[in-house]
């Protein structure tokens, strides 16, 4: 087990110096002026002007040999110097952990329905397989996989918005705004309903529930689609098993069978396509913001794109790398722990 | 053969094939259907006046048009073109890459085979949607670009696919007979072993022309795809979000600026997901669960 984790923790920083040199090498693609507000922090230096460009690029080494640049770069990276981001106005590193508690609210919102939700519908329909409800899930799984989020999205907040009024987009409402601004609800976490709890403010948690509905709605609704299509073919896969037949030989509980025997074997390929399932969510994460007008990583990501702030765009993306890498191995780790088959194989 | 056999059994399948038949034939009669105006890039889709606010169909417009006055039917139509278009070369260009460094990978074997592995985990780094829109960025908006980045982070899922197949195959016998009378690496590889291993990617790239054309859409809606006034179905929903989500309590007056592109896109990615799966399950039933 120890070799397992030995080896794959030494072929991490691989990937992530692998991940750097790929997202350096598209850098190359940028005009210099470009690059230069990638290296700088301080906006008024690129403001000066084009004659001040030259004493700019050898300042940062831009006319340097090209390994020399990755290197610094990489160090700029490792200090957390990502470059100044134009479409927010703050350096990169300042806008990531301003938008990221948005983003860390509507993933703890959402990762309980969807993986829970997932397995408990892909077991159901594996159990009752060609009943009402298995067809039934199986349908509304191929329907969920072929549904574009932002046009579900769109759905959502017409029916549900512009309609009713129930849920309408953005984080929080105006006087819950005020609120923050005003100082009279103090923010510990960024999390407005961690924040909201910690605060006392039962208005403030139940208004930014409000604003995650429909979000984390969307956000479910197409996760689960894959996830219980792969639950249920594993569970049909292992409830064929011999074991299963003499569990219930014994004249144990199909409800014993099933939870204590079955689902746990099940559940083994599933993790595996947690790894994807994670990129998978962070791309519905910048679908879902953008469309719901919340303020955070996804939504930034996309603006930056849009407005072609490359600092910005470029940091996303090796945070997400490196978000990526890391659970994908934390995933790998997981499923070795759980499989002895995988580590002594 | 017993492929087809089991492709027009199977009551999904045949749904699929009849809807995705439908969008063949739009696709290949669309200058009929809705002929294009002449001295212009029939994927322009034309205007009929310049105001904002959208019409609702009618006998000029059957299904009406959107902001800015485009004829969302001739877009429908055209935009069928456009996704075929869009998902086929997409498909075809990123497996066929995807093939070519998988199996040489698996062939060869050893520490190629190790770093080509680590290039893949490198790229696979990067969620799909994430990394077009970086290069997006870097390359500027536009259709082509949009598809060359779509096909720059879209090889890999073939490759690891093709790689795994191509490990076991290479394992056999026939290849070993084949070696000892004499053939080259490359005979063996794409005349013996390619065949017996494409019939996968064959599954997974139908699957994939699907999930590509709601990606292009979704880049195109953002505005990071086609341009504006393009016969590209995200591109035309994306017109309709301001009509059908502000206006207080009559969001349904402009139904028809999203339902009529929103099915076209929905009723494509089914169709190729249910012809996917009828594959899929023709190939392995056994990946089924059935």
């Amino acid at each position: 087990m120890l070799a397992y984790i030995a080896r794959r923790l030494m072929l991490l920083p691989l990937v992530l110096l692998g991940v750097t040199a790929l997202i350096f090498f598209l850098m190359q693609f940028l005009s210099p002026y470009q690059l230069l507000a990638l290296y700088v922090t301080d906006i008024t230096e690129l403001q000066k002007g084009p004659e001040y460009m030259n004493q700019l690029v050898s300042k940062y080494g831009l006319d340097d040999p090209p390994l020399v640049r990755y290197g610094d770069w990489l160090g700029n990276l490792v200090r957390g110097n990502l470059g100044w981001a134009q479409s927010a106005r703050m350096p990169v590193s300042t806008a990531i952990a301003k938008f990221l508690p948005s983003t860390i609210e509507l993933v703890l919102w959402s990762v309980i329905p969807i993986v829970f939700g997932g397995i408990w519908l892909g077991t159901i329909a594996a159990t009752r397989k060609d009943t009402l409800v298995d067809h039934g899930a199986r349908i509304g799984a191929l329907a969920g996989i072929s549904l574009p989020g932002f046009l579900f999205s769109l759905f959502l907040l017409t029916v549900f918005y512009s309609k009713t009024g129930w849920f309408p987009p953005g984080r929080i409402s105006l006087w819950a705004e005020k609120l923050i601004t005003s100082g009279a609800l103090r923010q510990y976490t960024g999390i407005y309903t961690v924040d909201a709890i910690l605060n006392g403010n039962g208005a403030f948690f139940l208004d930014s529930l409000r604003h995650l509905v429909l979000p984390c709605f969307a956000l479910t609704i197409v996760q689960w689609a894959g996830l219980m299509r792969i639950m249920r073919s594993t569970m049909l896969e292992t409830l064929r098993q011999d074991y299963v037949t003499t569990a219930r030989a014994k004249g144990l509980l199909e409800r014993t069978v099933i939870k204590k025997h079955a689902r746990r074997n099940a559940l083994l390929p599933v993790i595996t396509i947690a790894g994807g399932m994670i990129a998978r969510m962070i791309g519905g994460l910048v679908v879902i913001e953008t469309v719901f007008s919340r303020k955070g990583l996804g939504s930034f990501a996309m603006s930056a794109a849009l407005q072609l702030d490359f600092p910005a765009i470029l940091g996303f993306a090796v945070l997400i790398a490196l978000v990526t890498v890391t659970a994908n191995l934390v995933v790998d780790l997981l499923y070795a722990w759980v499989d002895p088959r995988v580590r002594l194989g | 053969m017993k492929v087809l056999k089991k492709l027009v059994t199977n009551p999904l399948s045949i749904v699929g094939l009849v809807i995705l038949l439908g969008f063949i034939v739009v696709a290949l009669l669309a200058p009929v259907l809705a002929p294009p105006k002449a001295n212009q890039s029939p994927y322009r889709i034309p205007r009929d006046g310049w105001m904002a606010e959208p019409q609702p169909p009618s006998s000029e417009h059957p299904f009406g048009t959107t902001e800015g006055q485009y004829d969302i039917y001739y877009g429908v139509v055209w935009g069928t073109r456009t996704a075929f278009r869009i998902g086929i070369t997409l498909v075809v260009v990123a497996s066929s890459i995807g093939v070519l460094i998988g199996s040489f990978s698996a062939y060869f074997g050893g520490w190629f085979d190790e770093i080509v592995m680590r290039i893949t985990d490198v790229f696979f780094a990067f969620p799909y949607l994430v990394a077009a829109m970086v290069v997006t960025t870097i390359l500027g908006k536009g259709l082509d670009r949009m598809m060359f980045s779509l096909i720059l982070f879209g090889w890999m899922p073939t490759a690891r696919l093709i790689r795994s197949q191509i490990l076991v195959l290479k394992e056999k016998t026939y290849v070993e007979a084949i070696r000892a009378l004499g053939g080259g690496h490359l005979r063996i590889l794409f005349r013996h072993i390619l065949p017996n291993a494409i019939f996968p990617v064959i599954v997974q790239a139908t699957m994939a022309v699907g999930f590509m054309i709601v990606l292009a859409a979704t880049l195109s809606f953002f505005g990071l795809g086609a341009e504006p006034g393009y016969a590209d179905w995200g591109q035309m929903i994306s017109r309709a979000r301001n009509w059908v989500v502000m206006p207080p309590g009559t969001p349904f007056k402009y139904w028809f600026t999203i339902v009529f592109p929103g099915a076209a896109l929905l009723l494509f990615s089914l169709s190729w997901n249910l012809v996917g799966d009828a594959f899929r399950d023709i190939y392995d039933p056994r990946l089924r669960g059935r």
